[in-house]
């Protein structure tokens, strides 16, 4: 049996149990901040216009110079830091049941259980493998050059549809949108219960919010494999 | 034939004086000398918890035990309606006089005077105490505390916390509890289950516990002994309490000296749910309240199976209405229960056993609305739903008398000290403050007065007295004891019968319940004494106990408990048959007025029955203690 | 009616557990699951073996000393309600149930269906009062608070401590009781002195019995028999951040 605690220090810190959801609920508000940022710029693949206006966004992204080196590594750190406290939570949960039950159910009501919260860690991982395969592909992807109102600058927009032809890439990359829907749908109103932002009226509305929220923009990045696959020319 | 004399050395000077002059001149005790001292607490009800809390706060060396394996699950927890105080908060006349009037009166005239004072005086620190450690009681808009109404008086004076008052109050005493534990001034023991008292030089110096986990036989020693362990309705195997509360702890006291007061004085509330059958473990209380809008009846023809619809108005008998008119669904516990036991005993009873009577809201529901008794009883109804599955807003509920609190129990002076110096007896484990009936929503408040305000002002004065001495348990007696209490235990395992425990205490509450129960006579309680007598010798050669001592083993736990009960049972028998008179829950049909209300005997019973403890039972000597009206006097209670 | 049932049975917190089956016949719907419990254990008495080891006590759903995982629901599957108080009329006739000891590691098997809950108390002793100690209190109305507030303290004070958010949480995280208490107390201005203090000594209690985080899934509350809501786990986050941010020292009061 345990003793009573006598080593209960008075001071607080981020890394107990509640500290630590206060970093992943913050850790993944910003994150899902920058997708949408990060969605709304891909969205200009529909624009069809040949991919101009997706490829000057890129180019004035890049004109940041070294402010865009500083948001990249914060955004990993972010990424990092979110995956290795995620990781932390749950081999902490498991430890906390060794015997699992035989049977388990949930009795409904007002839980908020569903496969998405249960599969956080799941969906998480394969977030975790999915990110560096993408940034692979096409941050450090090739190099392709077009000139758009007399600036050269890269041809992100070849490089997206070239990929996206691939059906292995597209179906891949649509796949795996699905469990980022998964991920956000719980992660979302979990954030910002995990910050303490919620009460009896926000909760329920957070709740809904969060998974219309998850389905907008999952949807949009699922979306934008098939569409490209389907109905988007390869570029000349 | 008492030789005896019992001193409850009550202070001298008027009434509202003598607490104030007795705090003022108890001896005290050093503060730097307090954690020289240590004192054994039994029981984390509303009682032990604030006594333990208490009593550490001042600096003393606690050692607390409950059975439950936390000390927040006592049997207190349940309490439901709420706590009175004269706080006059609703300006509608109260005082502390009133509420010591009332108490007195409700106790029928059985109670002693200034313990009951004191605790009406108490009843306001209690209230500021409990508010202090965030109890939320109910409130106004205005941000003040609401009062309600409770039967017995004509003020608001009871405080709530919704339906959970029991468990509020008693989280506030636990959390007390707690921050002493955690402050190291309080040990706690739970699962331990207290089985003697250790008496050395006439003085009460350690109990012995079985540790309910391991089996091991414990002994723990101290200057002062508080048993705050609560009632002793499960005697009659049904009842509103726990299925773990007992008076074993009170008992093995009375065997090593403590003298037992009114053991015959029980309280059987009027509505509770009726037994279902065999297999039932428990009774369940339904709020008092409920009378105020339901009106019982039964039907007019005996052994009527009919569904109650479909019984018409002219066939059915609301014979609370049709006996005390003035009253009517609204006079007190006692007489409600009794009127209902006797319909029942006529034949009229009706449900599957035969032994419920209606409760019925039908006029209520055309009168007032459904709404408003959603509202009054919502979730009361629900309660009656979960369990019988049936929707009392469409049909009349069930309900029957079931046995609910002990007034009796160890006799206390003023100080709360039973006979035994150094031991003391708290809350319902003592007889103190109800008389013959105790009022709604005043146990609380009693447990809660012992515990926070008494004991620690108390135990000071004998303890000054009784310098520490470093008692150890390597003395002699705490061998003994422990020797006495595995002795037992290996008799009840060795014995290999063929009847189990639950079937003895199944038994013991049927003679109790036919016997001694709501209306008693000679010829029942002759009878109860020797058939449990034979119980009591046909458990010793019959009973079966499975298992070890070493592990958790409740057929021993309660084989244990029972053994007490059985004899218990038939000291409240003869202390019953002894009362020749009738007062307050305690009710000898050959003592009634002619329209057959209770007939007290001033004249001859206006004192306690204090029995001490002679070797058998049979030979228990009852001694008294004559009770002195100075400031209510006694009447007849009429509710016609 | 009749089930048949697969119960936990384990001699001792070290002893290897398993299922056994069972078979109870003549049981009333009214019967409550402990008291079909104790009909079977009259039997298994009757039969000299070792009945099934199961806390209770007040059988009326409110000291919280039962509990059960029954067909994998903590308190069976009816919303709102003890073990004590489940019906057996709620399970189909002939069914087969499964029982099981409400686990975590905080919560260690004594025997059988019992388990040890201490681990709660401890997070109370780490902080779950108001210091006041007898007879400092002043008069009950001097503080007014309003009836909304009030009732929101007793909404989250209902709490029976019964360890059933532990159990039915995929992580065996006891925030859900943990800060049950804390919104209590920070909802009362009575509290308001120590609620840092507090809710950092609660929660590093928690961390060192072993219970695991909290990940929102919102199954204690819907295994409470006492509704109580998860917007207390916010509240104790708010206070919890709140305190960190002053290191854990008493905010001066402006
Ligand atoms: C259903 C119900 C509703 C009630 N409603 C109200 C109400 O509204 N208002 C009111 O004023 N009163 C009410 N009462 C009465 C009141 O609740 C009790 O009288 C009071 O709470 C008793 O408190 P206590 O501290 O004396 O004992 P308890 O709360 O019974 O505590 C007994 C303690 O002693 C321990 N104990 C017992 N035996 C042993 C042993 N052998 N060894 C070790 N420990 C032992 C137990 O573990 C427990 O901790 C109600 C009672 C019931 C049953
Ligand atoms: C696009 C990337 C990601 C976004 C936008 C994101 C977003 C979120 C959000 C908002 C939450 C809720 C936080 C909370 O409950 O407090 C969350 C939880 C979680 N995330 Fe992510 N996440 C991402 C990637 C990852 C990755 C790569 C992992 C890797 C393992 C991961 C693992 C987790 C886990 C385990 C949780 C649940 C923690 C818990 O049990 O409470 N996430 N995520
Ligand atoms: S036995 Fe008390 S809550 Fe179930």
């Amino acid at each position: 049996m345990h003793g009573m605690a006598k080593d209960v220090t008075r001071k607080g810190t981020w890394q107990t149990s509640l500290g630590r959801k206060v970093i992943m609920g913050l850790t993944g508000i910003l994150l899902i901040g920058y997708l949408i940022i990060h969605l709304t710029a891909n969205l200009l693949v529909f624009a069809g216009d040949g991919g101009r206006l997706l490829n000057l966004y890129s180019h004035s992204l890049h004109q940041l110079g070294p402010l865009l080196f500083v948001a990249r590594i914060a955004l990993a750190a972010l990424f990092i830091f979110h995956i290795i406290t995620g990781i932390r939570v749950v081999i902490q949960n498991r430890k906390a049941r060794s015997t699992r039950y035989t049977m388990a159910a949930s009795k409904g009501g007002p839980s908020k259980m569903t496969p998405a919260s249960r599969w956080m860690a799941i969906t998480g991982l394969i977030l975790l493998f999915f990110v560096p395969w993408h940034v692979n592909m096409f941050t450090l992807g090739p190099y392709y050059e077009t000139v758009i109102d007399g600036v050269p600058m890269r041809d992100l927009y070849r490089l997206v549809v070239e990929r996206f032809k691939d059906p292995a890439i597209a179906f891949t990359y649509a796949a795996v949108m699905l469990f980022l829907c998964m991920h956000l749908a719980h992660g979302f109103w979990s954030a910002l219960q995990s910050l303490g932002a919620l009460n009896r009226r926000w909760l329920p509305v957070a709740y809904t919010v969060g998974v219309i929220l998850a389905i907008l923009v999952a949807g949009g990045f699922f979306i934008l494999p098939l569409y490209t696959y389907f109905f988007v020319p390869m570029p000349a | 034939m008492s030789q005896v004399v019992l001193d409850a050395k009550i202070p001298k000077g008027p009434i509202e004086d003598k607490w104030s002059n007795h705090k003022a001149s108890v001896k005290l005790v050093n503060p730097a000398n307090k954690r020289k001292y240590t004192i054994i607490v039994v029981g984390t009800g509303l009682a032990g918890a604030s006594a333990a809390a208490s009593l550490a706060e001042l600096g003393y060396n606690v050692l607390n035990f409950c059975i439950q394996d936390s000390p927040r699950r006592a049997h207190s927890v349940a309490a439901q309606g709420g706590i009175n105080a004269a706080k006059n908060y609703q300006n509608d006349g109260d005082s502390v006089f009133r509420l010591f009037h009332d108490t007195i009166k409700g106790g029928d005239y059985r109670a002693r005077e200034a313990n009951v004072y004191r605790l009406a005086e108490l009843s306001l620190n209690i209230i500021d105490q409990a508010v202090a450690q965030g109890v939320p009681f109910a409130r106004e808009y205005g941000g003040m505390l609401a009062n309600r109404s409770f039967g017995g008086a004509q003020v608001s004076r009871t405080f709530y916390a919704r339906g959970q008052t029991g468990q509020q109050l008693l989280l506030g005493a636990y959390s007390a509890l707690m921050r002493q534990v955690a402050a190291g001034r309080v040990k706690l023991y739970a699962r331990r289950e207290m089985l003697d008292l250790v008496v050395i030089d006439g003085r009460a110096r350690g109990i012995i516990c079985r540790n309910l986990i391991t089996g091991e036989i414990e002994a723990y020693a101290g200057d002062a002994v508080c048993l705050a362990t609560g009632g002793y309705s499960t005697v009659y195997y049904l009842s509103t309490n726990a299925v773990n509360s007992n008076g074993t702890a009170a008992w093995r006291c009375f065997k090593k000296g403590a003298f037992f007061a009114n053991p015959c004085f029980t309280q059987i509330h009027p509505t509770c749910l009726p037994e279902t059958g065999s297999g039932q473990s428990k009774l369940t209380l339904m709020s008092e309240s409920l009378r105020n809008d339901g009106r019982v009846w039964v039907p007019k023809k005996k052994g009527d199976t009919r569904p109650p619809h479909e019984i018409p108005e002219d066939e059915r008998d609301y014979f609370l209405e049709r006996r005390y008119p003035a009253f009517g669904n609204l006079v007190p516990r006692d007489i409600a229960s009794r009127a209902a036991k006797a319909i029942c005993d006529e034949g009229y009873g009706v449900g599957p056993t035969g032994r419920a009577v209606y409760l019925d809201f039908a006029e209520a529901i055309n009168r007032l609305g459904i709404d408003v008794i959603r509202e009054r009883y919502g979730n009361l109804f629900d309660m009656y739903r979960e369990i019988t599955g049936e929707d009392p807003y469409k049909t009349p509920m069930r309900i029957y008398p079931a046995p609910h609190y002990t007034m009796g129990g160890l006799w206390v002076d003023y100080n709360l000290m039973t006979t035994i110096p150094g031991l003391y007896a708290l809350g319902e484990a003592n007889f103190s403050d109800h008389g013959a009936n105790r009022l709604g929503a005043s146990a609380l408040m009693q447990g809660l007065a012992d515990g926070y305000f008494i004991i620690p002002v108390t135990i000071g004065d004998f303890l000054a007295d009784h310098r520490p001495d470093g008692l150890s348990t390597d003395h002699p007696a705490f061998a003994q004891a422990i020797k006495d209490v595995e002795d037992q235990i290996k008799r009840l395992l060795s014995i290999k019968g063929k009847k189990t425990v639950r079937e003895f205490h199944w038994e013991l509450g049927r003679i109790m319940w036919d016997y001694v129960g709501m209306a008693r006579n000679a010829q029942g309680l002759t009878k109860a004494i020797s058939d449990i007598r034979a119980l009591r010798e046909e458990f010793w050669k019959n009973v079966k106990v499975v298992g070890e001592n070493e592990d958790y083993n409740k057929s021993l736990e309660f084989a244990g408990r029972v053994a007490d009960y059985l004899e218990l049972g038939e000291l409240m028998a003869m202390d019953a048959l002894d009362r020749e008179e009738s007062c307050g829950g305690h009710f000898r049909e050959e003592y009634q007025t002619p329209d057959g209300e209770a007939l007290r005997r001033d004249d001859l019973f206006c004192h306690v029955s204090v029995w001490e403890h002679k070797g058998d039972i049979k030979d228990s000597v009852r001694h008294k203690e004559p009770l002195e009206f100075e400031y209510v006097k006694p009447t007849q209670r009429s509710y016609k | 009616m009749k089930f048949r049932l697969k119960i936990w049975r384990q001699a001792g917190p070290d002893q290897p557990g398993r299922f056994e089956e069972y078979t109870v016949d003549n049981i009333s719907p009214d019967m409550s699951f402990l008291e079909m419990l104790d009909e079977l254990n009259e039997e298994l008495v009757r039969q000299d073996k070792d009945p099934i080891a199961f806390d209770s006590d007040c059988r009326e759903g409110i000291c919280g000393a039962c509990g059960l995982m029954i067909n994998g629901m903590a308190h069976g599957p009816k919303l709102g309600c003890t073990t004590c108080e489940l019906r057996m009329r709620e399970f189909p006739d002939g069914s087969l149930i499964t029982v099981e000891p409400f686990r975590a590691d905080a919560f260690p098997v004594i025997k059988d269906l019992v388990v040890d809950r201490s681990a709660l108390d401890r997070i109370i002793a780490a902080g779950g009062y108001i210091s006041v100690n007898t007879g400092s209190a002043p008069d009950a109305n001097a503080i007014p608070i309003p009836k909304e507030i009030a009732e929101e303290a007793m909404d989250a004070a209902a709490c029976i401590g019964c360890g059933a958010c532990v159990a039915a949480c995929p992580n065996a995280s006891a925030a859900l009781f943990t800060g049950a208490k804390i919104s209590q107390l920070a909802l009362l201005p009575q509290g308001h002195p120590e609620r840092e203090r507090r809710v950092i000594s609660m929660v590093n209690q928690m961390d060192i019995e072993g219970f695991g985080n909290c990940s929102n899934h919102g199954e204690c509350e819907a295994a409470c028999p006492k509704g109580i809501s998860i917007v207390n786990i916010a509240r104790m986050r708010r206070e919890y951040i709140r305190a960190v941010r002053t290191g854990g020292q008493v905010r001066a009061s402006v």
